[in-house]
């Protein structure tokens, strides 16, 4: 009976946030086919870190010197930090007028891509700069899209969408449809004026407020999150520009993605921790007053709950099916097979069917506002089923790897 | 244009426990279809053993050869018995139904499954039938009982041996039948009883419940 009010209450919850941010998209869709004219040409430099990323950045400065945006207005630098491959030799053969390569020493303890940013931030031309990391690649109308954007002086950041770099196995397709209803979610995160996450695809950022505010942290595991939390603690704005759309790479593999979620999802611990007095602050909004408090008190409590409750049953249930399948193996397939009947559904089945076709439609929202046609139906299917409790599953995890390490330094 | 997050916030409880509730409703009704399904499937069952019990007075005070009468209505009363069963374990599995439609469906349905249990007694001792039957007492989220359920259940497309099968819920002791049956057999913990004879705890695999069947 517990069970079910828990299970209850946590629809409630879900179909209460589901209808909330289908209302935000409705009110926001003439938002979105906004394209801003761009008045001036600021200066922007292009801060690329890579550690041992010779086999990428060739392709992401190419794509840089592809921009639309005038020549002498855009400069390139390359930080290799700490590489022990032939970075360094492969990014000096990039080296031009517009492309100037400065190797960064990263001391122990810091992050590798904040450290070398930061040092590369004081010698900065731009009045803008952006954030890239070594796989990305920009758009050629990247500039034009997002610069336009800091006309509002109060404006910190600019974030684009971003897209999987042609996807090749299933799991890269899972996560081209996860970024795609990504790019959508932040769009509707800052039309409620709580973006607070940004990524490392080509952000830009107001030069003088970013070292005024400190540049990256560099003890931080997700330093682009750190610095949309700090930078709307000071009270600035992180705009997101859906119409820019620039590419990355993605984890291949089902280990790879585990390493970089946990990096992410502890990243988020960190970062929610540090700042926690935004947390029921009025002076920062909506994002103080709902968006940050529903996120820790809310979101990752029902995903511990949900990933626990379903390991336990699920594992209970494979060891019964496992018992029976030896006992009655013949009986066990049959029934395995059979198509569940009217009496197995319920209200609770009903409005987890709700849930899925509003996952659905959001998926098709995305998909139609980044400009792509139904693609991939398995993976969006299970994007909006399984996908989604398996990455609920990492507000779990990455909270047991933070009590192990927290027991490691004692 | 900026949003006015208070009034979509609003907006957004308001749809919601409207959604949420017709929701409750259309499930509701749909609980209430489905427990009235069981709940007619039991008084046809109970109309039919009534039935039975009456041709067996009639054929008693009157002459005639019951067993050949009623043996056929045992197969019939055994498929059904065994749909009830497996329903009556979903709802308690997915605790759909109020405890008061639960307990009453439940408490009609172990009754008449020891009333069904009599009338094979009564079977195989008068007309020289040898019916199998199988009294399976079972906890509720217990994986034993559960494994066990499945073994049982595997004899529903078993061509050779079709025992009459009869769940019982162990901890049940409020029907004071379910009671009797557990006092009877000496039943302390998830078993079977075939045969009325033979009690075994769980897991019986069915090679070994076979070796016991006529």
């Amino acid at each position: 009976m517990i069970n079910e009010l828990i299970f209850w209450a946590i629809s409630f919850i879900f179909l209460f946030f589901s209808i909330f941010w289908l209302l935000v998209l409705k009110l926001s869709e003439k938002e979105f086919t906004k394209i801003p004219k761009i008045k001036r040409f600021p200066n922007v430099t292009f801060i690329i870190p890579t550690r041992n990323g010779a086999d990428r950045i060739v392709r992401t400065v190419n794509a840089l010197l592809k921009l639309d945006y005038p020549k002498d207005k855009f400069d390139i630098i390359i930080a290799p930090n700490n590489c022990t491959d032939n970075t360094v030799e492969v990014a000096k053969a990039l080296e031009n007028d517009q492309v100037r390569v400065i190797e960064v020493r990263v001391p122990k303890g810091k992050m590798g891509k904040a450290y070398a940013f930061n040092q590369i931030l004081k010698i900065a031309k731009g009045e803008i700069v952006a954030s890239l990391d070594d796989d990305s690649i920009v758009s050629p109308n990247a500039l034009r899209l997002m610069v336009p954007l800091f006309e509002d002086e109060n404006t910190a950041a600019v974030v684009p969408s971003y897209k999987v770099y042609k996807p090749k196995n299933f799991i890269e397709r899972l996560q081209y449809i996860e970024y795609l209803v990504a790019s959508v979610s932040r769009k509707l995160l800052e039309r409620v004026e709580s973006l607070f996450i940004l990524h490392g695809v080509c952000c830009l950022y107001d030069k003088d407020i970013l070292i005024n505010a400190g540049g990256f942290d560099e003890k931080s595991i997700t330093e682009d999150m750190e610095i949309a939390l700090r930078l709307n603690k000071l009270g600035y704005d992180v705009k997101f520009q859906l119409n820019c759309v620039n590419y990355t790479e993605v984890p291949n593999t089902l280990p790879k993605l585990h390493r970089q979620r946990i990096r992410w999802t502890r990243g988020y611990y960190h970062s929610l921790f540090k700042h926690k007095d935004m947390l029921f602050d009025q002076k920062q909004g909506f994002l103080g007053m709902f968006m940050l408090p529903i996120v820790i008190f809310v979101a990752a409590p029902i995903a511990m709950f949900t990933t626990a409750y379903f390991v336990y049953s699920g594992l209970k249930t494979l060891f019964v099916k496992l018992l029976a399948f030896y006992s009655a193996p013949q009986y066990s397939v049959a029934k395995a097979l059979e198509l569940p009947t009217y009496m197995s559904v319920n209200s609770l089945y009903i409005l987890l069917v709700v849930l899925v076709i509003i996952a659905l439609y959001l998926v098709y929202k995305a998909l139609f506002y980044m400009s792509e046609n139904w693609k991939y139906t398995v993976a969006v299917l299970l994007f909006v089923t399984f996908y989604q409790s398996f990455l609920a599953a990492y507000w779990t995890m990455a909270a047991l790897y933070e009590l192990v390490n927290a027991r490691k330094n004692w | 244009m900026a949003l006015k997050k208070k009034y979509l916030l609003l907006i957004s409880l308001i749809l919601t426990i409207i959604i949420f509730s017709s929701g409750i409703i259309v499930g509701w009704t749909f609980e209430k279809y489905k427990s009235d399904v069981i709940y007619y499937e039991l008084q046809y069952n109970e109309l039919d053993t009534e039935s039975y019990l009456t041709e067996q007075d009639f054929l008693d005070n009157f002459g005639g050869d019951k067993c050949a009468l009623l043996g056929k209505r045992v197969r019939d009363i055994q498929i059904t018995t065994r749909e009830l069963g497996y329903q009556l374990n979903k709802y308690d599995n997915a605790d759909t139904l109020t405890p008061q439609d639960s307990d009453y469906l439940k408490r009609k349905y172990f009754i008449f499954e020891t009333r069904f249990l009599n009338i094979i007694q009564q079977l195989n001792q008068d007309c020289n039938t040898s019916y199998n039957t199988i009294l399976f007492f079972y906890d509720i989220d217990d994986v034993n009982s559960e494994h066990q359920g499945v073994i049982l259940d595997s004899f529903s497309i078993d061509e050779l041996y079709n025992p009459i099968i009869l769940s019982i819920d162990r901890q049940y002791t409020s029907e004071p039948v379910v009671d009797l049956l557990i006092t009877h057999f000496n039943i302390s913990e998830p078993s079977i009883v075939i045969n009325t004879e033979h009690v075994f705890p769980a897991v019986v695999e069915k090679e070994e419940i076979v070796k016991h069947l006529n």
